[in-house]
């Protein structure tokens, strides 16, 4: 369902259990006590399990909330962090975001081993705090294990930019949508008293492109939520060629991106 | 013959959010940039500062331009959520690439606004900043003699017009900016504001669309809706 800002919102289904508090997502704000305003046009999703709103849609400018992961920029170094710059999907990036990542914020870092970072190195990171308030901080380990987990300098490679929403889609955001339409169809399904024929090829989850090109090429990825892909492999021309391929197949359905991969492929 | 308003949508690569919108022989494209960081003199503590710059079709920026700007800040900031992202900076930028007339007077200054605010708020929707409503705006001329309405007047009708108005509308057709020019009476203005509200409240999804119809075409309302819509559209087409 497609809502604009200001439209009001349909009736929230009542939660599967008692005591459950509603989760509002991007897109929608609560004012207290109990109103929620719909602030950005895009298509309204409901999780009923979950017991959680928001409304999917796509843009260019990123703005930092906490644990996501994103490929940031170092500017320079101060005596205790790394001060950085939290790029967003458009090309140049002229008054984005700073963002300080602590020189102990590495996995088992101390002040005589702590890596170390030069003006231009390209970061994996995670945003340990995120606050309309407050300047973003950065951390390079796994919240959980406190290990390195993929993150800290990416060293070779290529940086690509994509909208956020393809980013996210990269990430895996697109595999739970997809999950919940399944979800919704058969529980719709159901109560028309239809068989529901699952066809799980029906509904994309928008990386077809990646899990093809992993399939055949050898290649390095991270993305970043904030419309980063950094890409690295052996040869030039398979980084880029997996980064156009990314690139292009932002507007794609699931058949399209394999179509894609495969006529890419040829050329290599 | 009455050309009919179109709009698009997103056609700037480098700024956030993008639109033009023309209607009649006024044409003018917005570019919305933000939340981004903030000149320190701009900084407000508890809220985004927006900028409004409108930049003209030949010559330089003069008062006309500045009249337009504080304008269109008056309609745009109440309708921002200024408050979700303090100390940054939502900078609007309208281009006019058209105006109705050559002469550079109080009417074409007047016919420049409706455009401008309707593609200011489709550049917005489309970067994504918070807004708390969505404003469609259109020009109503009222003729004194004849006590005729004409919505989305031509320059030669505003000449002859005893009143000029520019009203804008949320969706869901509450008055949200009006700018008035001329000598009216309380009832006239009433059937302006009707007249208004008619063209710029758009039916809400999934509402009966029909009654709108006997307008004579497309709102200004549903217009904007529907190339949101396809911009929505567009960008959730992998999942088909």
């Amino acid at each position: 369902m497609l809502v604009f800002p200001g439209d009001p919102l349909p009736s929230i289904p009542p939660p599967p259990k008692a005591n459950t508090t509603l989760k509002v997502g991007p897109g929608l704000t609560h004012t207290p006590p109990d109103n929620i305003v719909v602030h950005k046009a895009g298509e309204l999703n409901i999780d009923e399990r979950r017991h959680a709103l928001w409304i999917e849609g796509n843009g260019k400018r990123y703005i930092p909330s906490l644990n996501d992961v994103v490929i940031v920029t170092v500017l320079r170094s101060t005596s205790d962090a790394y001060i950085c710059t939290i790029p967003s999907s458009i090309s140049p990036a002229p008054s984005s975001t700073q963002a300080m990542l602590p020189h102990l914020a590495f996995p088992g870092a101390t002040k005589k081993t702590r890596p170390q970072l030069y003006p231009g190195c390209t970061v994996y990171a995670r945003i340990s705090l995120a606050n309309k308030h407050m300047d973003p901080e950065l951390e390079c380990y796994d919240a959980e294990s406190q290990k390195a987990e993929g993150f800290g300098e990416l060293k070779g490679g290529m940086v690509f930019n994509v909208s956020l929403g393809m980013a996210r889609r990269l990430l895996g955001d697109g595999k739970k949508i997809r999950q919940l339409r399944l979800k919704q169809r058969k529980v719709e399904a159901e109560k028309g008293g239809e068989d529901l024929a699952t066809d799980d090829e029906e509904i994309s989850n928008g990386m077809e492109v990646l899990e093809e090109l992993g399939r055949v090429l050898p290649f390095e990825v991270a993305v970043g939520r904030n419309g980063r892909v950094w890409v690295d492999s052996e040869e030039p021309k398979v980084t880029l060629c997996v980064g156009r391929c990314i690139q292009q197949s932002e507007f794609l359905t699931g058949k399209e991106q394999r179509a894609l991969v495969r006529e890419a492929l040829k050329k290599l | 013959m009455t050309i009919p308003s179109t709009a698009s949508l997103g056609f700037l690569p480098r700024s956030d959010g993008s639109a033009s919108f023309s209607q009649g022989r006024t044409s003018v494209i917005a570019s919305v940039n933000g939340p981004m960081e903030v000149r320190i003199r701009d900084e407000l503590p508890q809220e985004a500062y927006i900028e409004v710059i409108v930049r003209p079709a030949i010559g330089v920026t003069g008062t006309r331009e500045k009249y337009l700007e504080s304008r269109l800040l008056s309609a745009l900031k109440p309708i921002i959520l200024r408050s979700n992202h303090p100390r940054t900076l939502i900078q609007i930028v309208v281009q006019v690439v058209q105006s109705a007339g050559s002469e550079d007077n109080a009417i074409t200054t007047l016919l420049l606004l409706a455009p401008s605010l309707n593609a200011a708020v489709l550049a917005l929707l489309d970067a994504g900043v918070p807004l708390k409503s969505v404003l469609s705006a259109t020009t109503v001329a009222f003729l004194k003699g004849s006590g005729k309405l004409i919505v989305e007047p031509e320059l030669e009708d505003l000449k002859k017009a005893a009143s000029k108005h520019v009203l804008a509308f949320t969706s869901a057709g509450l008055l949200g900016f009006v700018e008035s020019e001329g000598e009216f009476e309380y009832e006239d203005f009433e059937r302006v504001v009707e007249a208004g509200r008619n063209v710029c409240s758009a039916g809400r999804e999934g509402d009966d669309n029909d009654t709108k119809m006997d307008t004579g075409g497309q709102g200004v309302g549903e217009l904007m809706r529907k190339v949101v819509r396809e911009k929505v559209e567009k960008d959730l087409r992998w999942r088909a």
